[in-house]
């Protein structure tokens, strides 16, 4: 669990739009970065306005995050996105779907249950192949038989 | 009264199987997350080589109107707009949801849905000539300032205070400069080659609002509390109320009309406009984001409202009044169609069947669109983890479908799971999306702007000047202030 | 105990059809190209002449009764910095197994391949397949234009330096080349105006927010209500559409054909030759077609099939001139 106190953002909003900043006014053309540098000058704007807020008002909700129960999404999340074009979009989906249910499923798994998993995500991917394969002519990264 | 001449050639057999067939995948497509009516019809262009234009155009056109309105399932149903359209259907409907009125608030998006519908294709027909003159007056100066409009709106609207809001709205403009600058073809910000071609804005929706939606489903917070039934509720009950509220109905429908003559603007800018105005001008603002009915029948009714007349321009000077009526003009040039005047002589018997049709796919789409999320109750019992998965994967293959690129999905999958952690922060996805859509309209607009008012007397002057500047610029600080307003009501509150 | 016997049934089942299915999927993968889809990516918007032209040439690819590819042609659209990003991921990320396809336009690619630093493609490392069409730009001014004419236009131009606004569909394009030898062979200083396509430029001229623009003769042909044709940037007239439009060189401005909006069919360099000779022999044939030309001159776009060896040599001139055109801008 990780609580998040509001100084917390005001502080990462300031450097969010100061980081911002030096991008857009550090390089290129005035005609081409005008309007980016328009944007982050109203950033650095509603910063500090931000900033002004926090010490006039007092009483904030703060909020949690709960990070060990997502750690195993955000892994698959991290995993898809340098895999995903080499092992084929059928394969490491398919391994999204099954890792998901088996981390997330609430009660007791036996082996009924993680071949029930199975079939449920059997079909799943063959809507989804009908879908955008069959019907809408997408070519995904495929890999071996996928 | 030409248009009925030609009402007996809808309801051949083929044409009525079309119909159905196209509202029905419609309907599904526009609920599937990532599937957006301008993709859905680009995506059906080429199924229509094989088919006469009559019969490809009523495709084309029940799929608009389908998917337009079959948003609103998983915007009501997920928190998940199945299209920019249905981003303001969010605000009140997953709270109604939640409250156990999910049913009920599906019928009053169908039904709403319909009659602006109804409206918008009642305007396509009877005022198509003297409209067009109107769509050409909008230039630069204008649509700059409508971009602004749809920013400062959503800001005011969907956040927790004005001032996190206008900064995720600046958030999303800066992000649509990454890439190319459209008009220059100078390089800005790619700092890795997967943004070299930009912030893809289905890739931004989906991963914006899907992404922190499956990792607040997993976080746990939500799953028990949110796995809400959907109750019966008559329909006729909800007809009666859906017709009593006739002033979200006008409000709806005339602000959806109207953004949809503008070229460009859409059907995002439609319904967050008149959740604006029904919000502003309600006896009861404080149920407004917390599921009130007005919010949704405001929202639907515009978005639907918008689809016959942004079709206007298309037809008459060739000028797409929306995204999806782009790719629908696509679609007219195949089948040897082209805009203008010749559509209503010419082809007369073509573009009336076309606009007629039209019209019989609002009842099509009211019909199958009450049955469909009749249905969807066994969506909502769906296990959360199953869900969870499904979604993600559907936001990936959805994602990828739009245009073969494999980095759009590293895009959605990065922004979808920066957008939670930021929505802990305070922030809401709404005013980004719309930002990152608006931003090429704005900044495309002002660099116009600027080039054409260095001839004239400066770009503030340029900016500044006419009526209908003024208008726009007067309706973007009243956004601003009503939120800012809104803000200190709430605090006073505490 | 049933139940459970039905269920394993019924998932041994499943698995059955969803091999079966994608095992169907290799076996078609082995045969000869082409056996799946095609794709040809579209640097620009859906709705843009080069979009609709591209779907109408291509439409055919698939028709049973025909000898043509035998297989659909899928338009993909890549647009964005007047056709850059779509082109940049063509010839950097385009697979070379002679699925992947794009459209081209000229002088588009060549030019900005010679004023940015930042373009990834130029005439080298891309193979023509065949060119199915050839639009010119045309002179266009809004239908209460005070401008009836070329001279109407350079005389207020000559006292107004700077003050005429010209739309086109972005920097670098035809429309800009057009513009830029139109600026230099009269002398006068005018402003251009660059739009996100030809159809938003169009829109600019009719609705006045822009005095005038040059823009595609095929959507100019279709919109001839709204708007006033000056003049043309070929060196002949175009006597099939707008036999009564005269070239800019009648009208004493001397402008050639450099901004000529050719469009075709390319590969990704390092395609296997066998499958470019394959495409370069049939492809013209598809744009051949009597039911595309038919549509193609419906919408007023003139066709104009040139072989691979044609398009070598018309884009190895075009870079010369261009080149010596665009000599001192560079882009910034």
């Amino acid at each position: 669990m990780i609580e998040i106190k509001n100084l917390a953002i005001v502080i990462f909003v300031m450097i969010l739009s100061i980081l911002l900043a030096i991008a857009s006014f550090g390089a290129g053309s005035p005609q081409a970065y005008l309007f980016p540098r328009i944007i982050t000058s109203i950033m650095l704007l509603l910063s500090l306005l931000l900033l002004v807020f926090h010490f006039y008002e007092k009483n904030y909700q703060t909020e949690t995050i709960n990070i060990s129960k997502l750690s195993p999404i955000l892994i698959l999340i991290i995993f898809f996105i340098f895999t995903g074009e080499y092992l084929g979009f059928y394969f490491s989906t398919s391994i999204i779907f099954l890792t998901v249910c088996y981390f997330y499923f609430p009660q007791k798994k036996d082996i009924k249950k993680l071949l029930f998993f199975l079939l449920i995500g059997t079909c799943f991917m063959t809507t989804i192949y009908f879908l955008f394969s069959f019907l809408l002519k997408v070519q995904v990264p495929r890999f071996f038989l996928f | 009264m030409e248009f009925l001449n030609y009402f007996s050639n809808v309801f051949t057999f083929t044409n009525i199987l079309i119909l159905t067939l196209g509202t029905i995948g419609g309907l599904l497509m526009g609920a599937a997350p990532g599937l957006s009516p301008t993709m859905a019809v680009a995506l059906l262009i080429p199924f229509t080589f094989r088919m006469t234009a009559e019969q490809g155009l009523i495709m084309l056109g029940a799929v608009y109107t389908a998917t337009v309105a079959g948003g609103a399932i998983s915007a009501i149903l997920l928190k998940i707009p199945g299209a920019p359209a249905n981003i303001a259907t969010v605000i009140d409907g997953y709270p109604m949801a939640k409250k156990g009125r999910s049913t009920e608030a599906l019928h009053y998006c169908f039904i709403s849905s319909f009659i602006g519908g109804v409206i918008g294709i009642l305007v396509l027909i009877f005022f198509t000539p003297v409209l067009a003159d109107f769509a050409l007056k909008f230039g630069p100066s204008h649509m700059f300032w409508i971009a602004i409009l749809g920013v400062t709106v959503i800001a005011s609207l969907d956040s927790k205070s004005i001032i996190k809001g206008l900064f995720s709205g600046a958030i999303g403009l800066w992000l649509a400069t990454i890439g190319y600058d459209a008009i220059l073809g100078v390089e800005r910000f790619v700092f890795n080659p997967i943004f070299s071609g930009g912030i893809n804005i289905i890739a931004a929706l989906v991963g914006l609002f899907a992404i922190p939606q499956v990792l607040s489903m997993l976080e746990g917070k939500q799953s028990q509390a949110d796995q809400f039934q959907m109750e019966k509720k008559s329909l006729l009950e909800s007809f009666k109320y859906n017709i009593s509220r006739i002033k979200a109905l006008i409000v709806g429908s005339v602000t959806g009309t109207i953004i949809g003559l503008i070229p460009g603007a859409g059907g995002q800018i439609a319904g967050l406009v008149s959740y604006a105005q029904i919000k502003k001008t309600s006896t009861n603002k404080e149920n407004f984001g917390k599921g009130e009915p007005d919010g949704i029948i405001a929202a639907e009714s515009a978005n639907n409202a918008m689809v016959g007349p942004s079709l206007v321009p298309l037809l008459t000077l060739g000028i797409p009044g929306s995204p999806t009526a782009a790719v629908l003009l696509g679609g007219l040039l195949i089948h040897g169609l082209f805009p203008g005047s010749n559509l209503f002589t010419v082809y007369a018997e073509t573009t009336w069947t076309f606009i007629n049709s039209l019209l019989v796919a609002q009842f099509m789409m009211l019909i199958f669109g009450l049955y469909i999320s009749g249905l969807a109750k066994y969506v909502m019992k769906t296990p959360t983890h199953y869900m969870a998965a499904a979604i993600t994967i559907l936001a990936i293959f959805g994602t990828y479908s739009v245009q073969h690129n494999f980095a759009d999905v590293i895009v959605m999958l990065f922004l979808g799971t920066t957008m939670f952690f930021l929505s802990k922060f305070g922030f809401t996805a709404a005013p980004i999306v719309l930002g990152i859509i608006l931003g090429p309209i704005a900044e495309t607009n002002f660099n116009q702007a600027k080039i054409i008012a260095d001839t004239q007397n400066g770009i503030f002057d340029y900016l500044t000047s006419g009526p209908l500047n003024l208008t726009i610029i007067a309706l973007c600080l009243i956004s601003i202030l009503y939120g800012a307003y809104g803000d200190k009501a709430k605090k006073e509150k505490k | 105990m049933n139940m459970k016997s039905s269920l394993i049934k019924k998932l041994l089942l499943s698995l059955t059809f969803i091999l079966s299915f994608f095992l169907g999927n290799m076996a078609v993968q082995a045969g000869d190209y082409p056996d799946r889809p095609i794709s040809v990516v579209v640097a620009y918007n859906p709705g843009g002449a080069t979009d609709f032209q591209a779907r109408l040439v291509t439409m055919m690819a698939a028709h049973p009764k025909k000898d043509y590819l035998g297989q659909p042609i899928v338009i993909i659209n890549k647009p964005g910095a007047g056709g850059k990003v779509g082109w940049n991921w063509f010839a950097s990320k385009a697979r070379n197994d002679g699925y992947d396809l794009a459209a081209y336009n000229v002088p588009h690619f060549i030019s900005q391949s010679i004023v940015f630093d930042d373009t990834k493609y130029n005439i080298d490392n891309l193979e023509p397949i065949a060119n199915w069409g050839a639009d010119p730009a045309v002179l266009i001014v809004g239908p209460d234009s005070q401008f009836n004419s070329v001279a109407d236009l350079l005389k207020f131009a000559k006292a107004n330096p700077g003050k005429v606004t010209f739309s086109g569909a972005g920097k670098f394009v035809g429309h800009h080349i057009a513009f830029l030898q139109f600026q230099k062979a009269s002398g006068v200083k005018i402003t251009y105006v660059p739009h996100t396509g030809g159809v938003p430029a169009l829109a600019a001229v009719k609705g006045g927010q822009v005095m005038a623009g040059f823009n595609n003769l095929s959507d100019a042909y279709r919109s001839q209500k709204d708007i006033k044709i000056l003049a043309i940037a070929d060196l002949q007239r175009e006597e099939t559409f707008l036999p009564d439009v005269p070239t800019l060189k009648e009208e004493g401005v001397d402008v050639d054909n450099s901004s000529v909006n050719f469009r075709g069919i390319m590969a990704p360099k390092g395609t296997d030759p066998k499958i470019i000779e394959l495409l370069a022999a049939k492809v013209p044939l598809m744009f051949n077609d009597k039911k595309t030309l038919g549509q193609m001159k419906k919408g007023g776009s003139p066709m104009r099939i040139m072989n691979r060896a044609e398009v070598q040599a018309m884009w190895k001139e075009r870079k010369k001139s261009l080149t010596k055109l665009l000599a001192g801008l560079k882009a910034e």
